[in-house]
């Protein structure tokens, strides 16, 4: 009980500092908009007629789903960052509160910002290509789209355990986070990519995310039943593992994180 | 007594520059980390373009042009960032001290401008050298004086927008939204994407951005291809960064009565 009060408190927290600033939540949900209908502008233009409506489908959704993706993979190292930045990490070491627990819970708060993000991007996409008849197959893409990102909370345990090591996170999250769009099926489809990129980014959670959520909308949920999705959930276990190995000879060791 | 003024100018100018690659270099690890994920980026916006045509994947031709496209998107991007760092500037109370000392606000800019050409100059030579080695690109300047004339042209240009820009968005609280915006629409919908690989109406819109008259010739010289005369074209290029000038001399002018009426440096 008490630790989901904890929870609580700082969801509740975090929410309340992300709302004060709306203008970053416009900025982040203007961005799938952006691009994909500068893009779906060029394609009409380079062929001389209007594109076909899926595809910016496509890409809407893809760069919706990227934002889910980099908000909740980056999202607690920026947390301890900020907290080591502003000196408000050191009150929560003191209190009576695990470590594990503070991160989880700014995961929770992130990742709701990226759903609503998600939703205000993937309605008006759906509808673009479907029609409203699509909005029920949208809904059920939500359920799909938070199951297969569980993985992706091991990916931010790692980079958060990285981060405990490095001073500055925020280059190698920008590197890390260009490569993940690159290979994973986000814009376009990775079959258009070399060989080598697409091993890659089938072996990483967030192209088996974004394929399942596109494949629902699209009404053929079946057919995420066939990838090898379950092998993702190594990532989870191995992200606990070495972000425990940190936590435990760094934070619990010195009493705070970074060097 | 002008050549006195005019060596002050030199000499704020140099300062400036210096300040902005001092503040640069004190980035090691962005520089290196922006190195290495370009490629990444470069793949990502080519690729994501190129869904919608997806036959122009092994032309030449369409990926050259597609890639000066990109080198301009870098440039119009890295000199939109000039009007966030005034922006700074200003919350940060250093744009007083400077006017105190009797410098322009446009001059104070030079220090980013030097962080902008760096940049442009690192990450787009990137480009052209990936896109040339993993697509085949066929990169080369076919107009150099000009491209390098233009390029000039342009700079200046993007000086005078950004120092205009920035006192547009300085009550907004995070301008990098609009930022966002402008760094996509002004090089793609003012030819840095080649007017001849869209379809003739298409072409037609763009030719009615006016900074298709500052991007369009780099474009233009670099691939060879000229839409209208080279001279015609340089002509309505310095027109369009006089213009420019203007609007930024007058602004500036505006802001300064401003602050020293309302202690504020913005134009609401």
């Amino acid at each position: 009980m008490r630790v989901i009060n904890q929870v609580m408190g700082i969801v509740e927290a975090e929410l309340r500092s992300l709302l004060r600033e709306v203008s970053w939540f416009i900025g982040i949900s203007s961005f799938p908009f952006l691009f994909a209908f500068v893009a779906y502008a060029l394609g009409s233009g380079m062929g001389g007629r209007p594109a076909d409506p899926r595809l910016l489908f496509y890409q809407l959704i893809g760069l919706a789903m990227y934002i889910v993706a980099l908000m909740m993979t980056f999202s607690a190292a920026s947390f301890v960052r900020e907290g080591l930045l502003t000196g408000r990490l050191e009150y929560l070491l003191s209190s009576p509160i695990s470590p594990f627990t503070m991160i989880f819970s700014n995961m929770i708060s992130s990742s709701l910002f990226g759903l609503i993000n998600y939703i205000i991007v993937g309605v008006v996409a759906t509808i673009i290509a479907f029609g409203f008849a699509g909005i029920l197959n949208f809904i059920v893409s939500l359920l799909v789209l938070y199951v297969a990102l569980i993985p992706a909370i091991g990916f931010s345990l790692i980079f958060l355990a990285v981060s405990i090591i490095v001073r500055e996170p925020e280059p190698i999250a920008n590197l890390i986070a260009s490569f993940i769009a690159v290979v994973s099926g986000f814009l376009y489809p990775v079959t258009l990519l070399p060989y080598v990129l697409q091993i890659i980014g089938r072996a990483l959670p967030y192209y088996y995310a974004v394929e399942y959520a596109r494949s629902t909308v699209q009404g053929f949920i079946n057919q995420i039943f066939t990838m090898p999705f379950p092998f993702m959930f190594f990532y989870l276990i191995a992200g606990y593992l070495i972000y425990k190995y940190f936590e435990r000879a760094y934070i619990k060791k010195k009493g705070t994180y970074g060097w | 007594m002008a050549g006195n003024f005019f060596i002050k100018g030199i000499r704020k100018v140099f300062a400036e520059f210096e300040r902005g690659v001092t503040i640069y270099v004190r980035y090691k690890v962005w520089l290196i980390s922006d190195i290495l994920a370009t490629p990444f980026w470069v793949l990502l916006l080519l690729y994501g373009i190129l869904l919608y045509a997806v036959n122009y994947v092994n032309n030449s031709s369409v990926i050259t042009s597609l890639t000066w496209g990109i080198f301009l998107f870098v440039f119009v991007s890295n000199f939109l960032g000039i009007a966030s760092s005034l922006v700074l500037s200003i919350q940060q109370g250093i744009l007083e001290n400077v006017i105190m000392t009797n410098s322009s606000i446009v001059s104070h800019l030079v220090g980013r401008v030097a962080i902008s050409l760096i940049d442009t100059a690192v990450i787009g030579s990137l480009v052209l050298l990936l896109n040339t080695l993993l697509f085949s690109a066929n990169i080369f300047i076919a107009d150099p004086l000009f491209f390098v004339i233009y390029l000039f042209l342009a700079i200046l240009f993007f000086l005078f927008f950004a120092g205009t820009y920035s006192f547009l968005i300085i009550n907004v609280r995070s301008p990098w939204v609009a930022n966002q915006a402008l760094q996509f629409i002004i090089p793609f919908f003012s030819g840095a994407i080649p007017i001849q690989l869209f379809s003739k109406g298409f072409a037609s819109v763009i030719v009615y951005s006016p900074f298709y008259y500052v991007i369009g010739p780099i474009i233009a010289a670099a691939t060879g291809y000229y839409p209208i005369d080279r001279v015609l074209f340089l002509l309505l290029d310095i027109l369009a960064v006089l213009i420019m000038g203007i609007i930024s001399y007058r602004v500036q002018k505006i802001i300064l009565r401003n602050a020293l009426k309302k202690g504020k440096f913005s134009l609401f």
